[in-house]
């Protein structure tokens, strides 16, 4: 299967190089942002970046755009996610084109869920959070299923 | 050497940076501080703005103390290495961070006795917290029941394409 691993740069990319054990045997694709880390991630799989979109609506738009010429062209089976904002074009697009969606909310997230947890909610396929503390404040598809650490 | 990081945030994280350099003003130990986009420029610590992995990875192994914000990143690396973690949360009412989910999640690290925290970072404070992080016991999660779960969720999607 070909999954699209889409996360920034930071902690939420150190996040995501602790589950990739568990991808071994699946072909996988990047999507993230440039930063010092780009040779860190070319040398892990094909990989895709774009400029950090932050919360500037203008420059998610431009990054919802990449997202989709991007899912156009690599045609993954699976979209899985740890954020950051990043994440949301990707997740809806997902949802448009009939591709499978995983999004885990951060380690970092211990009783309160991200602004983008809660926007891709209603339209991932799976939803895990990494603290079980989280579950009675999230819906009821959430799942605990362990954490990174 | 200690070891100071604040990922690659956009925002700055001036008290952490500030009160790190104070630290070292008064250490006989080595501080090198990764300040981001902090517009403070240490005087006392080593410092940079943003390493590649390899060298974050380096210096992470040659501490002997971590300080770092509340996030995953160096917070993983620190914990894999098994080494002594001095959490400081970045605060939305300083414009650290969008919210304060960081004060939430080293407090529970804190309550699961892998990490030390201090709120309000000062030399003193500091100096307290790397002292008490060495007398924790080296404690990391096992992430292997998390991967399993992934690679079942994935096996079963492979099964029953969308």
């Amino acid at each position: 299967m070909k999954i699209c691993l889409v996360c920034s740069h930071g902690g939420h990319l150190t996040e995501l190089l602790q589950l990739l054990p568990a991808l071994t045997g699946h072909r996988l694709v990047i999507a993230t942002y440039h930063s010092a880390r780009d040779d860190q991630v070319r040398a892990l799989a094909p990989a895709h970046f774009t400029a950090n979109a932050g919360r500037s609506p203008w420059r998610l738009l431009c990054t919802a755009r990449w997202a989709l010429r991007l899912l156009r062209a690599e045609r993954p089976d699976a979209i899985v996610s740890l954020g950051a904002e990043i994440a949301l074009p990707f997740f809806y697009l997902g949802r448009l084109l009939r591709i499978r969606t995983l999004y885990i909310e951060s380690w970092c997230r211990v009783a309160s869920l991200s602004l983008t947890g809660r926007l891709v909610y209603p339209v991932a396929d799976a939803f895990w959070v990494q603290w079980p503390q989280l579950l009675p404040i999230c819906g009821r598809r959430a799942a605990y299923r362990g954490a990174i650490l | 050497m200690i070891l100071v990081t604040v990922g690659l945030h956009q925002a700055g994280f001036e008290r952490l940076v500030r009160a790190m350099d104070a630290y070292a003003a008064t250490s006989h130990e080595r501080v090198v501080i990764q300040r981001g986009t902090a517009a403070y420029r240490p005087r006392h610590a080593d410092h940079f703005r943003f390493a590649p992995p390899d060298r974050m990875a380096a210096l992470s192994q040659e501490a002997r103390v971590i300080v770092a914000h509340a996030a995953a990143g160096t917070a993983v690396l620190a914990l894999r290495l098994g080494k002594p973690l001095v959490l400081v949360p970045r605060r939305q009412a300083f414009g650290e961070h969008l919210d304060d989910h960081q004060q939430e999640h080293a407090h529970a690290l804190a309550a699961g006795g892998r990490a030390v925290v201090v709120d309000h970072p000062a030399p003193w404070t500091l100096r307290q917290a790397v002292a008490a992080a060495t007398r924790l016991p080296p404690a990391a999660g096992d992430p292997a029941p998390l991967r399993i779960a992934l690679r079942e969720l994935l096996t079963s999607w492979e099964r029953t394409p969308a």
